[in-house]
């Protein structure tokens, strides 16, 4: 607790002299969160765009009464809630509707539109997705059986790389913030020099020296990443209310992200103080150079 | 209280410090360390604090054989040696009240706990009434007698000053001797390396004599 308030003090002593380092490592937490938050709306976007409920069967060429059988079959399936039978005139009303800038899209015959059956599932069915469509192969008349994986696929590898991104982004800032701590430590521990040496003189131990200047590094570090986080939200909360009127709303990380942060930047910050404070005071060894 | 066996002290080889010196000091003894600049005087007392190690031979202070000192012990063993440079070695914009609250700060003293002995001390020597003072508006001789305040507040067995006087006048250096002079009394060990001879003559006690690193001579009164 001494050693403690010694830190205590030293990083009010050394408030003014750390504004710049303050600020460093303000601006870079703020930055990852940009990232952060961007990554996190992106995931969001994705995880609406890739929910799967149904699946679609397409049809060979087929009369009506293949079609009801078909469909008849497709509903005694464990898993399945509804189907939806798609003529070649619906699915082409259907493109028509909920898909923009295809242009001469009238000129097409419907015959070139197939007919197809979509299947709704429940959450049972989704789960044995792959099981269902390998079974529905198996009917007659099936000519091809989808629920979009082509598409989920690059959707989920955009989603991976998204969240690479943002590990190594936070390596990095991780990294950043070691040096920028790392050199703060050192610059002010020139300023106590001459306190260290008296210390050793007198015969103050080394854990004893080096403590306050680790603890005035970890408050320095914890402080600023939580009062660069409070600020993120409260930017990102003012943000919102500006978008609020045109219905649009950022979706806020989950606090576990802020409290992840939090716990491995400073993590980082007491390791490279560790070693700035260590690495300094085995130079200062001799008494006789005070 | 301090034994020196066949010792011998070289910073780069070839080159020796202290060249097979031998000797005792008992406990409460009051020594001159003489000799020329470079005679080895500063590497002598540097043993006995621990600040540099014998290349041969055995030093040892209150029984211990610095050697066998590991680098966590040193400051333990360092508490017992109150220490006084002649240039004070303090810390110049910091109080002098502040300045000898540092060396208690190592028992985890607060200011509330050392705040009379500090200041019985600074009565002592003289200077109670500039406690509040920064450093460097003292001057040489009250520097000095802050340094000796630091020395004595974690009351060490041995006191050792290197050149105590050397930048100071004749009447405050005979000022700081009398301090000495008072704590050899209370029976404290002292060792002062010096080339002040006004002081030895006023002051007179066992003197040794180092010669490019040698003892040449070891002799002298203790007056108690």
């Amino acid at each position: 607790m001494y050693l403690f308030m010694r830190g205590f003090r030293n990083f009010l002593r050394d408030f003014k002299s750390n504004i710049v380092t303050f600020i460093s490592i303000i601006t870079l937490i703020i930055l990852f969160n940009i990232f952060n938050l961007t990554s996190v709306v992106i995931s969001s976007f994705l995880s609406s765009t890739t929910s799967v409920d149904s699946i679609r069967v397409y049809m060979l060429d087929a009369d009506k009464g293949d079609i009801s059988k078909l469909s008849t079959d497709l509903t005694s399936f464990d898993g399945v809630v509804d189907v939806q039978i798609f003529l070649p005139s619906d699915s082409k009303k259907f493109i028509e509707e909920n898909t923009s800038n295809i242009n001469g899209l009238d000129k097409f015959s419907e015959q070139f539109f197939p007919t197809f059956i979509d299947v709704k599932l429940d959450a049972d069915g989704i789960k044995n997705i792959k099981s269902l469509k390998e079974e529905m192969y198996k009917l007659s008349n099936v000519e091809f059986v989808s629920y979009g994986e082509k598409v989920l696929g690059k959707f989920f590898q955009i989603k991976f790389i998204t969240n690479v991104f943002i590990i190594v982004l936070l390596i990095l800032v991780c990294l950043s913030l070691a040096s920028v701590i790392f050199n703060a430590t050192r610059i002010s521990l020139y300023k106590y020099n001459e306190e260290m040496k008296v210390y050793l003189l007198v015969g103050g131990t080394r854990p004893f020296i080096s403590m306050p200047y680790i603890f005035s590094s970890m408050i320095t570090s914890l402080v600023t990443s939580i009062l660069a986080i409070i600020i993120f939200i409260m930017l990102s909360s003012f943000l919102n209310s500006l978008l609020v009127d045109i219905d649009i709303f950022i979706k806020m990380p989950p606090v576990w992200h802020y409290i992840f942060q939090i716990i491995i930047l400073n993590i980082f910050s007491l390791i490279s103080s560790s070693i700035s404070v260590v690495l300094f005071i085995k130079r200062v060894s001799s008494v006789n150079d005070v | 209280m301090i034994n020196f066996t066949d010792v011998n002290l070289s910073f780069t080889a070839g080159m020796n410090a202290l060249n097979g010196v031998n000797l005792d000091i008992s406990r409460g003894e009051f020594v001159y360390v003489i000799g020329k600049s470079g005679a080895g005087k500063s590497s002598f007392l540097r043993l006995i604090y621990a600040d540099v190690m014998p290349t041969r031979g055995l030093v040892k202070v209150d029984g211990c054989d610095i050697r066998s000192l590991g680098r966590l012990q040193i400051p333990y063993f360092r508490r017992k040696i109150g220490i006084i440079f002649q240039d004070y070695k303090l810390m110049e914009n910091v109080t002098v009240f502040d300045n000898i609250k540092l060396a208690t700060d190592i028992y985890y003293k607060l200011r509330s706990e050392v705040k009379d002995e500090i200041s019985l001390l600074l009565r002592d020597v003289g200077i109670f009434e500039k406690r509040d003072e920064l450093v460097c508006n003292l001057s040489g001789g009250e520097k000095q007698r802050v340094a000796i305040v630091r020395a004595l507040i974690n009351n060490p067995q041995v006191i050792i000053a290197d050149e105590p006087t050397g930048n100071l006048d004749h009447e405050t250096a005979e000022n700081i001797m009398q301090i000495l002079n008072k704590l050899r009394l209370a029976g404290t060990t002292i060792l002062i390396a010096t080339h002040d001879d006004n002081i030895r003559q006023r002051y007179p006690a066992r003197e040794i004599r180092l010669e490019k690193g040698k003892v040449i001579s070891d002799a002298g009164v203790d007056s108690e």
